[in-house]
């Protein structure tokens, strides 16, 4: 079993996953970050634009819609809710870079547990930049998993956390993504309790928060 | 937020179905800044995030004490939603382009009754 993350003196943080859990987080990064890949339905090719053929050629209004997945239009939410059609003109120019920038952290994610792999024996540390983004990406994942298990409630997540151990029966899909969702919800919340404490107490003034 | 609240009434699931491209054509309402009336940034809650994750990213990202960070995390997930942070309307579509990035839910607007 995996144990706590830790941070080091030289402040790398400290992982201590088994090859099994490397193994599966990386499939689990991996799958998110290919269901993150740009929609080439919302790409329309520069020449058919110069034709005028953007009808033909593509969706020109695909990139202002939200993506069809439940998963992926949580992980790429509308900007806005009071305001539709400037909720879609934000999208069409931002969604594929934010696709790209999540799919970044994916990448630093994977090449992470990739080195962890090459190496079993060795100690298994992150730079505290690879670790945001390892949280980051893992946040993508859960967000994944809780749609894929119909999680819609907290008391839904609430209800998947308490169930008995018993009921996950490992032929079951549902119960074994069950699981695979307890257990990153615990490598997350254990790498952010590592990541948290080494913030300022008292943050670092660059903005100054809401008035309560 | 991943523990028992009460139900968010405005499931994102209606958000993405209420985006029709019929809705589309209605003509932008929320274009006009007034001083009274600053764009700000909204995060809503959602059973996923963790309540530690949501404390970092407003930490992180916006450099907030930690007192500030822990109160709007727990704003989002009893009252279902915080102001987390008002501005220019860029700043607010920054914002809540770096949010996502996060995977926090988040939404910008300069209607405070929205």
């Amino acid at each position: 079993m995996a144990k706590r993350f830790k941070r080091r003196r030289d402040g790398r943080v400290v992982a201590r996953l088994e090859d099994t859990e490397i193994a599966l987080m990386a499939r689990l990064f991996a799958d998110v970050q290919q269901l993150l890949e740009p929609d080439v339905a919302a790409v329309v090719p520069s020449w058919a634009t110069e034709l005028g053929l953007d009808d033909l050629a593509g969706d020109p209004d695909r990139a202002a819609r939200p993506p069809d997945d439940t998963a992926l239009a949580r992980l790429l939410p509308d900007a806005r809710r009071d305001d539709p059609q400037a909720a879609a003109e934000f999208r069409r120019f931002t969604e594929r870079s934010l696709r790209e920038r999540k799919r970044e952290a994916h990448r630093t994610s994977l090449d992470v547990l990739s080195t962890w792999a090459d190496d079993l024996d060795a100690t298994q540390t992150m730079t505290t930049a690879q670790a945001h983004a390892f949280t980051t990406a893992l946040t993508d994942v859960r967000l994944v998993l809780a749609d894929r298990l119909g999680i819609e409630t907290d008391a839904d997540a609430e209800a998947l956390h308490l169930r008995e151990p018993e009921e996950g029966d490992p032929d079951d899909p549902a119960a074994w993504l069950a699981m695979v969702y307890d257990f990153t919800t615990w490598v997350q919340e254990s790498l952010t309790d590592v990541l948290l404490s080494a913030l300022p107490e008292q943050g670092d003034g660059r903005r100054t928060p809401p008035p309560v | 937020m991943d523990c028992t609240s009460t139900r968010d009434p405005y499931s994102w699931r209606v958000l993405v179905v209420s985006v029709s491209p019929v809705e589309v054509e209605q003509p932008s309402t929320g274009e006009q800044v007034s001083p009274d009336t600053p764009w700000v940034t909204i995060v809503w809650n959602d059973p996923v995030n963790l309540m530690s994750y949501v404390t970092f990213v407003f930490q992180e990202y916006f450099g907030y004490p930690r007192a500030a960070a822990d109160k709007l995390m727990h704003d989002v997930h009893e009252k279902g939603r915080a102001v987390v942070s008002s501005g220019t309307m860029e700043e607010m579509e920054r914002d809540t382009e770096a949010l996502h990035g996060y995977g926090l839910w988040a939404t910008f607007t300069n209607d405070s009754t929205t």
